[in-house]
């Protein structure tokens, strides 16, 4: 009795934002569907739906949203690994090093976007440095990197912080697999990089996956980034929805939701492909029945 | 000389575990490293294959330096206590692997793990993944893709130790044939002295990382040239006596000696004991411990040595009984 007591207080704080999580969802999928009595709506509808898929902003929101969540994830789980790998064959995966990589991932976002505007931006360190080099005429010959439609400097500001996470959830797990299996491979003639691809690679791809996954759903529903390093047009979904969610007319509303209720099926959708995709990678690799 | 180890260093960090050893083992050679736990014999072989690097000293292999070779370049193959067969990889994909990393054909590589699998007894497994087999199968399939990779040496890190006893006999008479069929210079670490004495040419003894004596099995049981090495084999009995005249006299005990005079302990083994009752060493029964294919009798003599004595079949005495037992010294060990 006592154990079950233990073990109900254990799992309190994990129930309390499983219940609050919920209700958020209950509520974006009720509003979004036109139902807020408090409003005077009261009719359940899909028109909020259709609406939100006809507005040809919206849908150029959904693509950058995706665009900046692929690119982060993709280049922070490439370099991460990398960077992983390099600290793994230099012995370097323990002690100081894991702490300086664990900094970044310790800075809020919105901090990140201030240094990516002081080191990156038109009249930014590397801009004066180059000035002051000689190598540009005027701090306006340094390339535009910042709020531009294609969200350079969102990405390189995700990246600023998530390639070093990727380093810090894959090392320890790659770095088993390369003392033991990598060892095994260079043992039977494969060169490092070859043994890397052929063995230690394969066998961290579920971590990796879930790395990617950590990433890329979060690039696609984060706020700070895209609004302050991003271009006025288009806007991120998550800048776009926060944007609707914010206006006066409380009868927009639904409208908010839905592209709220949107994010949230895109969300879904994509975490159902990664567990397909693990379920069928671990078959492959696990073999036991 | 097929391996040539000169005054190797080596360790981990700041941990010395190898001081100043020397080796050398024959082409076609069954070479058994034995030493307790942290007598730096894994240390020495992953020396040899290039896991732990070499502080100083050198390893030849067929004459060629190699002790800073990179691992995949060396030529010898490790197989590991715990296999470390690829999981994602078949079992013919696992044995068929260095002959991808050497640039064999698919079909050819196939082939060839094919072969091999037959050749350890598992033709027919080549579907499937490490993960549906047993361990005894697993060894059997690491053995293969050592064998794949045609080693100029191969390496056992106690390969057996994991296994249940029927199966490790039957790996080792399976390494023992594929040895002689391959004519594979072999290396073992152990730490189980049968196995060692049963399965090798010869067997190099190491304490606190230093090479204590190499030799046959017969010469390193028999002829322990220090008392570490005499009582790691076990169930030695020292009984203290003289040397006068190339002559040691115990209780009990007269014998040839080749050492200067002096007080010496000669080494016994309770082979050279003889419970007949014709003998003037006297002993008494303390305790009778039946064990199926033999049983064990602990006898202390007058001057408080214990002997520890497997007798095969039923056994006659009771505990209490007098025995005017016989020794027979044949090679008498002597130690200061």
């Amino acid at each position: 009795m006592k154990n079950k007591t233990h073990i109900f207080l254990l799992l309190l704080p994990f129930l309390g934002i499983s219940a609050m999580m919920c209700v958020s969802v209950w509520n974006v999928a009720v509003q979004s569907l036109g139902y807020i009595p408090a409003f005077g709506l009261t009719n359940l509808t899909l028109e909020y739906y259709k609406e939100v898929f006809r507005n040809p902003d919206f849908l150029s929101s959904v693509l950058v949203s995706l665009r900046i969540a692929l690119w982060s994830a993709v280049f922070a789980c490439i370099l991460g690994v990398a960077l992983s790998m390099a600290l793994i064959k230099t012995q370097k995966a323990r002690g100081a090093t894991l702490y300086a990589i664990r900094l970044p991932i310790l800075v809020p976002h919105a901090v990140v976007a201030v240094f990516v505007v002081q080191i990156l931006g038109q009249t930014g360190l590397i801009a004066r440095l180059g000035y002051a080099l000689g190598l540009l005429e005027d701090y306006t010959e340094f390339p535009q990197l910042l709020y531009t439609p294609s969200y350079f400097g969102t990405v390189l500001a995700y990246l600023w912080k998530e390639i070093p996470f990727v380093a810090y959830f894959v090392l320890a797990f790659m770095s088993g697999i390369s003392d033991t299996l990598g060892e095994a491979a260079e043992n039977l003639g494969a060169s490092p990089i070859r043994g890397f691809f052929e063995v230690t690679l394969p066998l961290s791809l579920n971590v990796i996956a879930k790395a990617f996954l950590i990433i890329f759903i979060f690039a696609f529903g984060g706020y700070e980034l895209p609004l302050l390093l991003g271009s006025t047009l288009p806007k991120a979904l998550s800048v776009q929805t926060y944007l609707s969610y914010m206006n006066p007319d409380l009868l927009q509303r639904p409208l908010a939701m839905a592209m709220n209720g949107t994010m949230l099926l895109l969300s879904a959708a994509i975490s159902f492909a990664y567990a397909l995709a693990i379920i069928g990678l671990n078959r492959k690799i696990g073999g036991a029945k | 000389m097929k391996l040539k180890i000169e005054h190797l260093f080596s360790g981990y960090d700041s941990d010395v575990v190898l001081k100043d050893l020397s080796l050398e083992a024959a082409e076609g050679e069954f070479l058994s490293l034995l030493g307790p736990s942290g007598c730096g014999k894994s240390t020495l072989m992953k020396t040899i294959a290039g896991i732990v690097p070499a502080s100083s000293g050198r390893i030849l292999l067929d004459g060629q330096d190699i002790t800073n070779l990179p691992i995949h370049k060396r030529g010898t193959v490790v197989v590991f206590q715990d296999m470390r067969l690829f999981p994602h990889k078949s079992v013919a994909e696992n044995v068929a692997f260095p002959l991808k990393m050497q640039g064999v054909p698919k079909q050819e590589r196939l082939k060839t793990a094919e072969t091999l699998l037959e050749k350890v007894r598992m033709a027919g497994f080549g579907s499937r993944k490490p993960g549906e087999l047993s361990g005894g199968q697993q060894q059997r399939i690491a053995l293969a893709r050592a064998l794949a990779a045609q080693p100029k040496l191969l390496l056992l890190d106690e390969p057996f130790s994991a296994l249940d006893e029927n199966l490790r006999e039957d790996m080792r008479h399976l390494v023992l044939q594929l040895q002689k069929e391959f004519s594979m210079t072999v290396i073992l670490v152990t730490h189980d002295r049968e196995e060692a004495l049963s399965m090798s040419d010869r067997v190099a003894l190491l304490f606190d990382g230093k090479l204590s004596q190499i030799g046959t099995p017969r010469e390193v049981y028999e002829q322990p040239e220090t008392k570490q090495v005499a009582d790691y084999f076990g169930n030695c009995v020292y009984i203290p006596g003289h040397v006068e005249n190339g002559v040691f006299t115990a209780t009990g005990i007269r014998c040839c000696a080749s050492v200067p005079d002096g007080a010496y302990r000669i080494m016994l083994r309770p082979d050279c004991l003889d419970l007949n009752q014709t003998g003037t060493y006297v002993l008494q029964v303390e305790e009778i411990s039946f064990r199926g294919t033999d049983s064990l009798i602990c006898l202390r003599s007058q001057d408080g040595t214990l002997w520890k004595k497997s007798c095969a079949g039923p056994v006659a005495l009771q505990i209490g009984d007098i025995v005017n037992a016989r020794l027979t010294v044949t090679n008498p060990v002597l130690f200061p």
